[in-house]
């Protein structure tokens, strides 16, 4: 098991809502914004891919917490996971300096349930000074479930 | 939340909605809808102002309500969502949503609207929703 893409050995993190179980080759990223620790726990892994590139990974269960009406993970949801993901790319882009989100564009392409293992492979696509763009697609087991683009702006750059 | 106006109440109140809001929302007459939401700490970043999720799931919860009024109330989803960050607003602020349909058609329904405070934009958000069932 790989140390997390958040780790910080300085400050102690911000304990997730609820406890939930870390799936098999994941460790629980160490969350530092009050928001995803309510929605939280989420989990990350740094493997190898098949290419040989690093790929990062990261992921959250579903569970009654994130869910709508019709028993489908709540779009808010995925977006505010979409948002915690792309932004831990993009802050750990540039030394973990402050990040904002500028623009977020997703396309839902199905709704996930209850248990189900949201995985996420975001990546760097472009890196200016000032501006990052960062993507993903998003997964249960081999379905896609979402793609996400977005726009990050370093602050004070 | 104290101090919630007259003719408001919480939209979908179970799930997510119920966990993170409630949001309280109201129809206006010409069919678009208004939200309110009061900033408590568990929906702040590390930088003590509003989470990009939570400003996007409140859009979503806005425009979503707008889309269903729209359709009668047939169930929706949400297909694609664009979200652009414009200010940003910290703990104890009421920030608003307003949300309105662009076009109905029998399947799909686009609809647009933004997050604000006051008269400052926070957030603007368009997005295109399915009508399930329908072809």
């Amino acid at each position: 098991m790989t140390e997390s893409i958040n780790a910080d050995p300085g400050r102690d993190p911000i304990p997730s809502a609820r406890s939930v179980d870390t799936p098999e080759g994941y460790t629980e990223t160490p969350l530092w914004d009050p928001y995803e620790a309510l929605m939280g726990p989420i989990f990350d892994k740094r493997i190898k891919g098949e290419d040989g590139e690093d790929e990062l990974w990261m992921a959250f269960r579903v569970d009654d917490r994130h869910l709508n009406m019709r028993k489908v993970v709540h779009g808010g949801m995925m977006a505010s996971f979409a948002d915690a993901t792309l932004g831990t790319v993009a802050w750990n882009a540039v030394d973990r300096a402050p990040c904002v989100t500028l623009s977020m564009q997703m396309n839902f392409l199905k709704g996930p349930r209850d248990g189900d293992l949201v995985e996420c492979r975001p990546r760097l696509t472009r890196k200016t000074r000032s501006i990052l763009f960062v993507g993903g697609e998003f997964y249960v087991g081999s379905d896609l479930v979402l793609t996400a683009t977005s726009l990050w702006k370093v602050i004070g750059k | 939340m104290s101090d919630i106006p007259e003719g408001y109440a919480p939209v979908w109140n179970e799930g997510f909605n119920a966990y993170v809001g409630p949001f309280y929302g109201m129809p206006r007459e010409d069919g678009s809808v208004h939200f309110i939401l009061d900033l408590r700490e568990e929906h702040l970043n590390g930088g003590e102002v509003a989470h990009g999720g939570l400003m996007m799931a409140f859009a979503d919860a806005a425009l979503g309500t707008a889309v269903s009024l729209a359709v009668d109330g047939a169930p929706t989803a949400t297909m694609t969502l664009n979200t652009d960050f414009v200010s940003s607003a910290g703990k104890g602020t009421r920030i608003e949503a307003e949300a309105e349909v662009t076009r109905a058609t029998r399947s799909v329904v686009f609809v647009a609207g933004r997050v604000y405070v006051g008269e400052k934009t926070l957030m603007t958000a368009s997005g295109i929703w399915k009508v399930l069932g329908a072809k």
